[in-house]
Formats: C-alpha cells, structure tokens, sequence
C-alpha cells in the first residue's frame, strides 16, 4: 500500500488538487440578477417564444433589448426548478472547476505547479465567480477553450475547426463572445507578423467565426449591445466595472499583483519572440482587469492555459525536495479541514432560502417580497436598482422603476438608470416630485429615507423590518 | 561565567525591557490624575480577570471563582500560577497588579533559560544558538506591510502566535510557553536517549500545562505520540504514565463544564482562526526560511529536528480543527518555526566568513523584527493618546479611590453593577464579583447588556427590584462622566439605590432590598 502510494503520489496529489479547486469553487448562491434571469428563462420555456420586449418596468414598456445570455436563461429556469439555488451554486462550482481543468490539463504541471495556479484562480476570479452561476460563467468557459485551442493550434492546428462552432454557441450565451473575437484578431495578427504557419487557416476560421455569431436572435445588434459596454460612462456606477483596488476585499489584488510578477519572470526568463501573442492578449486583458474589475477574471481565465505552459516549460523541479512533499500535504489537510468545516457551513447549502440569498446578495428583504406578493404595489413606483431582478423573480405583480437589465437602457433621451442614480445617490428631490411616484421601496440604509420616514403628511409606512421600507402616498 | 550564557543573558534582559518599554514609559511618564493600569493594547480586555485571580488568592482563596459570572458562583477553579502569585502577593504585601507585573518578569526569565537549553538540544555552535535564541525571541511577519491589504495578519493581534507577543502577555501566557518548551525538551531527551525519567519531568510540564492553558493539550498529546512513534523509544509503561499525567487537567475541565461551571465560557469562547493568508503574512520572512530549514531537518542526519517537524505539521494541521477554541491551539507554533527559520538562515550562509555570517544574521533578525516595534509603537500610541477626559488604559484617581472603598466595605457575597468598563476592572481591584465585565466570561453578555440598558431608564421600581434581585446586586458603582449617565441613568431616582460613596463625582449606591 504505502509503495503504491510513492509510486502514485504524484497523480494522487494533482487529484487532489482539483478536489481542493472544486471545494474552494463552491460559494453561496448570490446572483443580483437571478431573478430576471429566471423569468425570461421561464417565458421562453412556457411559451417557447423569446422575450424580446421588457414586461418588467414601468419606466421603458416594451423597449427592444438584445438580451446576449438569452440561451443562458432557460437553462438557469431549468436548473432553478430542478435543484435549487444550492444546485446554482454547485452547479457555478462545477463549470468553474471545468474551466481550471481545460485550462491547465495536457500540459504536463506537477502537483506543486497546479497547486499554485489553482490558488491563484481561486482568489482572482472570486469577484466573478462568488455568486455562484452566472452567464458570465460560461464565457469564462467559452474563453478557456478558445485560448487553450489557440495555445494547441501551433502544435496541433486542425484544433482550430472549432473555433467557428465555439463562436456559433457562444454569441447566444454571452456578450463575452466579442471579447473573443478580438484574442482571435491579436493571435491572427501576430501570426502574420511573425509569419507562423497555419495563419491563413486561422483567417478563415475567423472570418466563419465572425458570420456565425450573426446567428442569433437579435443578428447584429448583440454587437451593438457589446459596444455600449466598451465606452459607456454609466458603467462606472455599476459594481463589477469599478477598478480593481485594495478597496475591493474579493478582488484580491496582491494575488493579482503576484500573478501578474510571476507571468512577467516567466515571459522574461523564456524571451521568445512568439509568445507575441501571448503578451498581447494578457497585456490588453491585465489592462482591463485595473480599469474594470470584472474583467479579472477573464484575465486570469484567458491566462491559464498560457501560464500553464510557461509553467510547464519552466523546467522548475521543486518536486525532488522531501520539503515540497510535506508541504503540499499539510497545506491541502489545512485547506481542506478549513474548508470543510469553517467555509460550507456557513453557506447553509443543504438548507438555502431566500433569507440566506438575500443576506449573500443585495440584503435584500424577504419578508418585503413575502407581503408585496400578498399586496401588490399600485400605479408607479421608485425601488433599488439591485432588488429588481430580485422582486420580478419572485413573481410580484407589479412594475417596476429599474433592474439589473437596464444601466444601459434609453429611449429618446430618456434613461431611467440616471433619474434612479440622481435621486437615490444624490437626493434629488426636485426629480424625486417630479415623478410624483405613487409607492416608494427603499433600504433602511438609504439616503432618502429620512424624507419619506419623517414626511408623514406625504407617505405612509406601508411595512418596514430591519432590511427595508415599503411607502405608499396619502391620497 | 562563560561568555556564552552572558550574551544570552543579555539577550532576554534586552528583549525583557524592549518587551515592557511601553508599560515603563506609560509608568514614567503617567498623568498625576491617572491610575497605572498596567494595559496594552492587545488582548486588554482580559488583563484584569487575571488580576481578579492573583486578588482572590491574595485575599486567602484556594481555588477561585469566576468574579464575571455572579449568578454560578462555582468557587472551583485551580490556576496553580495564579495562586502561587495570589499567595505572594498575601505574604509580600505587593499589590495586585505590581504581583502581577512581577511575575511576568520572572516567567519570561524562567521561559528564556528553559528556551535557551532547548535551543542548545539541536545547535552545538554557541553562535548559532545565540542567533536562534534571538530569533525566536523577537522575530514576527509581514504584518506591518500588509495591514493595508485588509489581511488580519497573525503577528499584529494573536498572542499565541508569537513569542514576542506572548510575552507581553500575562503571566500564565508566559509561562505556559515555558511549560510547552520545557515539555518538548524533556520529552526529546527521552525519546532520543530512551531515558525514562526525562518523561517524568516532561509529565510534570504538561501536567502544570493542562491547568494553565488546557487548549495546548489537544495539540500537545498528538504531537508525544508522533514523536514516540518517529523515535521508535522503547519506553511504553513510562509514556502512559506521562499522558495519565498529563490528562489530569484536561479531564479536571471536562469536570467542571459537565458541572455547568464552564459551559458558558466554552460556548461563548469562539475563537476561530483566521483566513491562510492571515498566518502566511503573520509569520512572514520565517516561512521561506523555515522551508530550507525542513528540507535540512528531515535529511537523516538531523533526527533531532524531526520533533520540531511533528510539532509544527501537527500544530498546522490543527489550526482548522473544527473546535471553537481553534484559534488558541496555534500557541506555541512559532517556537519550532523560529528555530527551522534559523537552521534554513543558516543553510544560506554557512558559507560566508564568520564576521559575514554574523552579520548577515543580524540583518536578517533586523528584518524579521520589524513588525513586533510596530506593535510596541501601537502601544506607545494608544497609551500616549489618552486624556482625564478619555480614557480606557488608565483609571482616574478618585474611580481607583471609589473601588478601594468598595474593597474595604464589602464582602464576598456582594455583587456590584457597573457600566462595561468599570466592571471590567472591578474584580480585578477589589476581588469582588460584576453582573458584567468581560464579553466571555460574563455569560449571555449581550442580553445583560439589553437588561441592564432597561434598567437604567426604567421607572418601575417593581421591575428594577425584580432585576437587582434576579442578579444578586448589592452595589453600583458610578464613574465620572460615566456612560451610564450619558445614556439616560438617575440613580438617586431610584428607590431600591442608596447613595453610600459620593467624592469627586464618582459614586456608589447600595442596593436598598438585598435578599
């Protein structure tokens, strides 16, 4: 038993490691948008026709979206209805770990090797992947493949043919699919540069790629809805395109930061011109990931497969010391003892409600949904931007103000997105009147508040527990 | 005396004053209107139900009770260091705290000899071992870089994880770091020389151990049956008389939370041990430094440092155990760590000329010390910082004179009301118990806190003799600008309180219905 185990420790350890990654994957299931995820996934599973128009607000009815995830949503209402929202969050668990294992298998890393990218994954993409699955998980997975089939293209090109039905599948699960399209401009454009062969083959596959995305419901204009993304000033007020900085705890900049020194010493001890690619692709992306935080995790997705075979290349064998053994082995006993006990109960995944989403995720109020669904709000009202999805997921009947969906939405001049930052940020109560709204939800915590709790000639307080308050006006 | 144990004397005189410096500056330079209080800023929360402790046996206790918690008066607890100090303090005169004081200094000593002749166990070179002393003695993390990472790095507030900062702490800290090298190094002695009596004396440690810090035991047995497994020792009847020994205080506390006594404190003690990364930076430099150094250790001519290698992997491996008090089982850690750190320090340089390898030790010590004179600098800044006006640290004169009243007037029975300041010294000036003082050994801390908040605006004289009754008060003592009176509190108001103590505007009422 225990020469078996010297012969097979390495193969035991790298298991391990994947094991770890999963554990380390799963978080409580917290997506701010789930609910408008879960309703379009519904219509178009009830109906078999795709929601094309918004039911949802008040503030634009009917306004023509090009929802890019619109095959991600049936696929959530299925999952949803089927195995809850701890099946969300293992199911998160289970495509994250898929990404890390495309991304660093075939390479040939040692236990030690998998270990460090494996921590690094972890801490990089949990500002992404913390929710649990998210339609922006399955561009990460999207990502993964195409870079890994890029990075395998040199040795084994006929790998490319899959890149065009990648990009078909991709432009109808997310918007990410333009992101793609642009690694595929850079390694297209070194790969004449520098004159490697199969460059035309990987033109074509591009130029099929680039009509393929077409095929989707809305053709074009999911490149429209990806260009508002890339030069919108609006997008700043929204969480995830914030900059990545030590204010953000589930950034984890240092991590980043030590990832980004490592792949430096990497690309510097190697000095090969052909990693061109490579630079360019991760240099754009590490870019991006400062500027806008949701874009970390793409980073160190699209940096898997190539730091892996740096990694690999590297030549750096830590494995021979009795030291790295041990260490490996206490480490993975310290995580996995942490995560078992300190990490999963905490996360209530065998008993998940709507209280434990809610304290994961916006904080938002259950019980406020629990009575607006017994009493629906009337005429037009003013609610959080982050309890939108939340209320449209529980199915109340009602319009509502704003929702995750609609930062980008405008219609004539008119965007509801900036009247909502205008009054709830900055207290505008001459907008605030103006609307002359018939109900008001808010966060305790809110800034506008103290005008509606205080202004009791005006509004009255409908229901109120620790979370929020529901305000109607006195007739 | 040779030159040797001099310099190594030296040495734990200097990291004794370095240590202390900030209670001896706040000594030196004290306000006229404050109290030496002897606090820092660290784990200050605690300092005075030790001293509750020293007090109760100054004032002739044997065994003690848990003056926080007046409603189970249990009377049952054994802190042998606590009475042997209680008991000097009776038969000296010297008062509580200067007992206190004193016994840290005497521990640290008695902790660094015995450190010393376990550092002597694995380094024949007297250089090397007055290096690693050093090291052990004051290294920390990276603590002081990265606290603006938002990281709870390990050396900036858990005692157990540090030498250094163990030894600000109070005395049974320190002495039960003595215990646990004493333990190791008697235990190495037997085992590496199959000598039964060292197990004796090794069972004498852990024994002593069990009764100042039981925690340690969990940790401490795993590691003797390791180690007697590693060193194949042929000392089988010797060894479980050792763990019978040992055991003897950890089935003691078992007794008295299946007697009630304890429960609560055992439920409310959470102490759960911070993320990785908080222990990566929280031992910092010593990390790489000890890999090299277990690389070096686990090659067959070092069997020696294998007990180092068990201690510190089966210390590791039990920092996530799921108990409550997991946190407090890292103690210790950085013993073993400190010593591999230096055996991999010296990998490196053992090349280099000896006055090259001096100094480049020493630089490396520099290095590694760093974080532990941010923390002194913290307490120069939190002790330097208070006012007559606001205060934590220190106590003003006429609160210290309202106690010494309450100690002189009042018996052991009585139980006295405070605000969570007040009542957090109380026990520890007069030996009198609270109806709260300490956020663990007060049970059900917070809802005392929702109780008493009631009563101090409550005009239902019913309702304020049902509590005062219910809690066995029998006293309230009311402090200068104290916080009660902010929030609202009269007690000349009340009709169950009589005014017994007014002078310089701190008072004390005496509970008119006692029981």
């Amino acid at each position: 038993m225990l020469d078996w185990l010297k012969k097979h420790h390495s193969q035991i350890f790298l298991v391990l490691v994947y094991l770890l990654t999963f554990l380390y994957l799963i978080y409580p299931y917290s997506d701010f948008d789930w609910g408008w995820h879960f309703r379009y996934g519904e219509y178009l599973v009830k109906t078999g026709k795709l929601l094309r128009e918004d039911i949802f607000s008040w503030t634009l009815p009917g306004f023509a979206w090009a929802n890019h995830s619109w095959l991600y949503d049936p696929l959530l209402y299925l999952l949803y209805t089927k195995i809850g929202f701890s099946g969300l969050s293992l199911a998160g668990a289970l495509v994250a770990i898929l990404i890390f294992f495309i991304g660093t298998r075939g390479f040939g890393l040692t236990y030690w090797q998998l270990g460090m990218l494996a921590i690094f994954y972890v801490k990089i993409t949990q500002v992404t992947l913390e929710e649990g699955l998210r339609s922006q998980s399955l561009g990460l997975l999207l990502i993964v493949i195409l870079v890994t089939l890029l990075v395998q293209s040199r040795k084994k090109p006929q790998v490319l043919y899959l890149v065009p039905p990648l990009f078909l599948l991709w432009a109808n699960l997310h918007g990410t699919f333009t992101l793609g399209l642009f690694l595929l401009f850079i390694f297209l454009v070194s790969g004449f540069i520098l004159k490697f062969a199969h460059t035309w083959r990987l033109a074509a596959v591009t130029v099929l790629a680039i009509g393929l995305t077409l095929v989707n419901p809305f053709s074009h204009r999911v490149y429209i809805e990806g260009l508002k993304h890339l030069f919108n000033p609006w997008l700043e007020n929204v969480m995830e395109w914030q900059p990545t900085n030590f204010t953000c705890s589930s950034c984890n900049l240092p991590y980043f930061l030590a990832f980004l020194g490592l792949l430096a010493a990497l690309f510097l001890a190697r000095r090969k011109i052909a990693d061109l690619p490579y630079w360019l692709s991760l240099g754009f992306l590490a870019v991006q990931a400062f500027l806008h935080r949701r874009y970390l995790s793409m980073f160190i997705v699209a940096a898997l497969p190539i730091a892996s075979l740096l990694v690999a290349e590297a030549k750096i064998s830590l494995e021979r010391y009795k030291v790295t053994v041990l260490l490996f082995v206490v480490i993975s006993v310290v995580l996995l003892e942490r995560g078992c006990f300190v990490r999963l109960p905490t996360y209530h995944l065998a008993h998940y409600t709507f209280d434990d989403y809610c304290r994961f995720s916006t904080n938002c109020s259950p019980k406020l949904a629990e009575f607006l669904l017994a009493n629906p709000p009337q005429g037009k009202g003013f609610n959080n931007y982050d309890w939108g999805g939340f209320f449209i997921g529980r199915g109340i009947q009602a319009k509502w103000f704003i929702d995750g969906r609609m930062h980008l939405w405008q219609k004539a001049g008119y965007r509801p997105f900036a009247d909502y930052l205008s009054i709830y940020y900055e207290k505008n109560t001459d907008l605030f009147n103006q609307y002359n709204f018939d109900w008001v939800i808010l966060r305790n915590d809110s800034p506008l508040m103290p005008e509606l709790k205080y202004n009791s000639l005006a509004w009255k307080t409908v229901f109120s527990d620790e979370k929020a308050s529901y305000f109607t006006r006195k007739k | 005396m040779k030159k040797e144990y001099l310099l190594a004397i030296l040495i734990a005189l200097g990291v004794l004053l370095l240590n202390n410096s900030p209670l001896i500056w706040d000594r030196l330079t004290l306000n006229p209107a404050f109290t030496f209080l002897g606090r820092r800023a660290i784990n200050s929360q605690d300092m005075y139900t030790y001293l509750s402790l020293i007090e109760q046996g100054k004032q002739g206790r044997l065994v003690f009770a848990d003056l926080y918690n007046p409603v189970v008066q249990t009377t049952s607890l054994v802190r042998p260091a606590y009475l042997f100090i209680g008991k000097f303090a009776q038969i000296t005169g010297l008062s509580t705290l200067a007992s206190y004081q004193l016994f840290r200094l005497v521990f640290t000593l008695l902790f660094s000899l015995l450190l010393y002749q376990f550092i002597s166990l694995f380094f024949a070179d007297a250089r090397k071992r007055l290096i690693t002393f050093s090291v052990v003695l004051l290294s920390s993390g990276l603590g002081i870089l990265t606290r603006q990472w938002s990281i709870d790095s390990t050396d900036l507030w858990i005692p157990e994880s540090l030498t250094f900062l163990a030894l600000a702490e109070a005395p049974h800290f320190i002495l039960s770091q003595a215990l646990i090298v004493g333990g190791f190094g008697a235990l190495l002695q037997a085992f590496s020389a199959n000598r039964g009596k060292y197990l004796v004396y090794a069972g004498l440690f852990f024994l002593l151990l069990s009764f100042e810090h039981p925690y340690d035991l969990v940790v401490m047995l795993p590691i003797l049956g390791v180690t007697y497994l590693v060193f194949r020792a042929r000392l089988k009847p010797e060894l479980f008389g050792l763990l019978l020994l040992s055991s003897l205080g950890v089935l003691y506390q078992i007794y008295l939370v299946k007697q009630g006594a304890l429960l609560s404190f055992y439920t409310q003690n959470v102490l759960a041990s911070p993320a990785p990364v908080a222990f990566f930076s929280g031992f910092g430099l010593l990390l790489p430094l000890a890999l090299v150094g277990l690389e070096k250790s686990l090659a067959k001519e070092a069997p020696k440092f294998r007990l180092l290698v068990i201690w510190l992997v089966i210390t590791a491996v039990f920092i996530y155990f799921p108990l409550p008090f997991q946190r407090r089982l890292i103690e210790g850690i950085h013993i073993p760590l400190a010593i591999l750190a230096s055996l991999g320090l010296f990998a490196l340089l053992d090349k280099l000329p000896r006055k090259m390898f001096t100094g480049c030790s020493l630089f490396a010590l520099m290095l590694l010390s760093i974080t532990n004179l941010y923390t002194l600098y913290q307490d120069y800044q939190v002790l330097s910082r208070e006012t007559p006006q606001d205060y934590y640290y220190h106590l003003l004169k006429e609160e210290t004179a309202a106690m010494n009243w309450l100690k002189e007037n009042t018996g052991a029975q009585d139980v006295i009301l405070a605000n969570w300041f007040y009542g957090n010294l109380l026990p520890g000036l007069t030996g009198r118990a609270v109806y709260l003082g300490h956020k663990i050994q007060t049970p059900d801390f917070t809802k005392k806190i929702d109780r008493l908040n009631q009563f101090l605006l409550s005009q239902d004289p019913s309702l304020d003799r049902d509590f005062l009754e219910e809690n066995r008060i029998t006293y309230v003592f009311v402090g200068k600008n104290d916080a009660m009176l902010h929030y609202g509190f009269q007690p000349e108001k009340k009709n169950s309180l009589t005014r017994v103590y007014a002078e310089n505007g701190v008072e004390i009422y005496q509970v008119k219905i006692l029981h």
